[in-house]
C-alpha cells in the first residue's frame, strides 16, 4: 500500500485456475471410468495367444457371455471355485442361459459364447469346456485371441 | 451508512481455495495414468461346434464337425508333444503323408480354389497347448476357410 496503492491492486496478475481444474478433473473422472470398465467377466488371469486374423466384436454382437479357462483347464467364475467337472460346468452355462433376459430358449439360441482360454492351456482341457457348451445347448461358440501378428 | 455497508461486503468476501483443490486433482490424475494399462484389443474366430457326445473320453469320438454337408471334407492332423511338432494334411484328392509346417499347410490351403464350399476339422493330440490350435486357426481362416471346426484324434 504504501508503493502506490491502488496502482498494485490493479496489476496484480492471478492465473485462472478454473480452466485448469475442470480439465484435470475430466482427466480424473476419464481414468476413473476407464480403470472401472475392465469387465468383470473379462478375468486378466487368462493370458490369450495372439493371432493376426482374429476379428474384433461390431456393433451389432450384443449377445454373448464369456467363459475363462486358466492355464490349468479350469473354468473361472466370479465368486465360485474353478470348474473342472464337465456335469458341473454344464450345469453353470446352462444357469447362466436361465438367468439371461432372452429367456433359456432364445438365450440358448442366439447368445454366442465367446471362449477365452489361456494359451498355454491343453487341447483336452479346451475340449471338454467346448463340448460342455455343447451339451448345455448353445449354438454359437468363438475362440477369443488376442489381436497382433504371432 | 454506504461505507459501513460496503466495509461489511469485503469482509464476507469469500476466496474458494482452489490450490489445495488442485494439488489433489493431480495427485488423482497422476495415480490413475500411472496405474492405468490399456487392455489389448481381442477379437475371436467363429467355430463349428462338435457333436455332443456322452463319452468322455476325446480319443474314442469320431470325428465330430456338425457341418457335414459342405462339398469337401478336409482334415487336417497334428502332431506333438505340448508343441506343435507338425501337421498333415488330408482331403478328397490329397493324402496325408506329408509333414507340414504352418508356412507348408498355408500353401496347401492356398491351392484350394474355393474354401466357402470347405469344412476343415482340425485334429489335435491331447496335449496340444492351445496356442498352437489357434495358430492353425490363424492360417486357416487367413486363406479363407469359415468352417472350421476341431476334434481330438481319431484313432487309425
Amino acid at each position: 500500500m504504501s508503493h502506490g496503492g491502488g496502482g498494485e491492486e490493479g496489476q496484480a496478475a492471478e492465473p485462472d485456475l478454473t480452466p485448469l481444474l475442470d480439465m484435470v478433473l475430466q482427466l480424473v473422472m476419464f481414468f476413473m471410468l476407464v480403470a472401472n470398465f475392465i469387465m468383470d467377466d473379462m478375468s486378466d488371469k487368462v493370458k490369450l495367444p495372439t493371432a493376426s486374423q482374429a476379428k474384433p466384436l461390431s456393433a451389432k454382437d450384443t449377445n454373448f457371455i464369456y467363459v475363462n479357462v486358466n492355464n490349468k483347464g479350469q473354468l473361472l467364475t466370479l465368486g465360485k471355485e474353478p470348474m473342472t467337472d464337465p456335469t458341473e460346468i454344464e450345469a453353470h452355462l446352462r444357469s447362466v442361459a436361465r438367468l439371461n433376459p432372452l429367456g433359456e430358449a432364445e438365450a440358448l439360441a442366439k447368445v454366442t459364447v465367446i471362449m477365452r482360454a489361456d494359451k498355454n492351456a491343453q487341447f483336452r482341457d479346451i475340449f471338454k469346456v467346448i463340448r460342455s457348451v455343447k451339451v448345455a445347448g448353445y449354438k454359437n461358440l468363438q475362440l477369443r485371441a488376442e489381436i497382433g501378428t504371432n | 451508512v454506504s461505507k459501513r455497508r460496503k466495509r461489511k461486503e469485503e469482509a464476507i468476501k469469500i476466496v474458494l481455495p482452489i490450490t489445495p483443490m488442485l494439488d489433489m486433482s493431480f495427485q488423482l490424475l497422476s495415480f490413475f495414468i500411472l496405474t492405468f494399462h490399456p487392455a489389448p484389443q481381442e477379437g475371436q474366430f467363429s467355430m463349428t461346434l462338435p457333436k455332443p457326445d456322452a463319452s468322455n473320453a476325446p480319443t474314442n469320438m469320431e470325428n465330430i464337425s456338425d457341418d457335414e454337408k459342405k462339398d469337401e471334407y478336409k482334415v487336417i492332423s497334428v502332431s506333438n508333444n505340448g508343441a506343435l511338432a507338425f501337421v498333415t494334411f488330408s482331403g478328397p484328392g490329397r493324402n496325408d503323408d506329408k509333414q507340414l509346417s504352418l508356412d507348408g499347410l498355408a500353401q496347401e490351403l492356398a491351392s484350394i480354389t474355393k474354401p466357402q464350399n470347405v469344412t476343415i476339422t482340425i485334429e489335435c493330440d491331447n496335449d496340444l497347448i492351445y496356442s498352437n490350435l489357434i495358430s492353425i486357426m490363424n492360417v486357416c481362416k487367413s486363406k479363407g476357410f469359415e468352417s472350421v471346426g476341431i476334434s481330438p484324434k481319431t484313432k487309425r
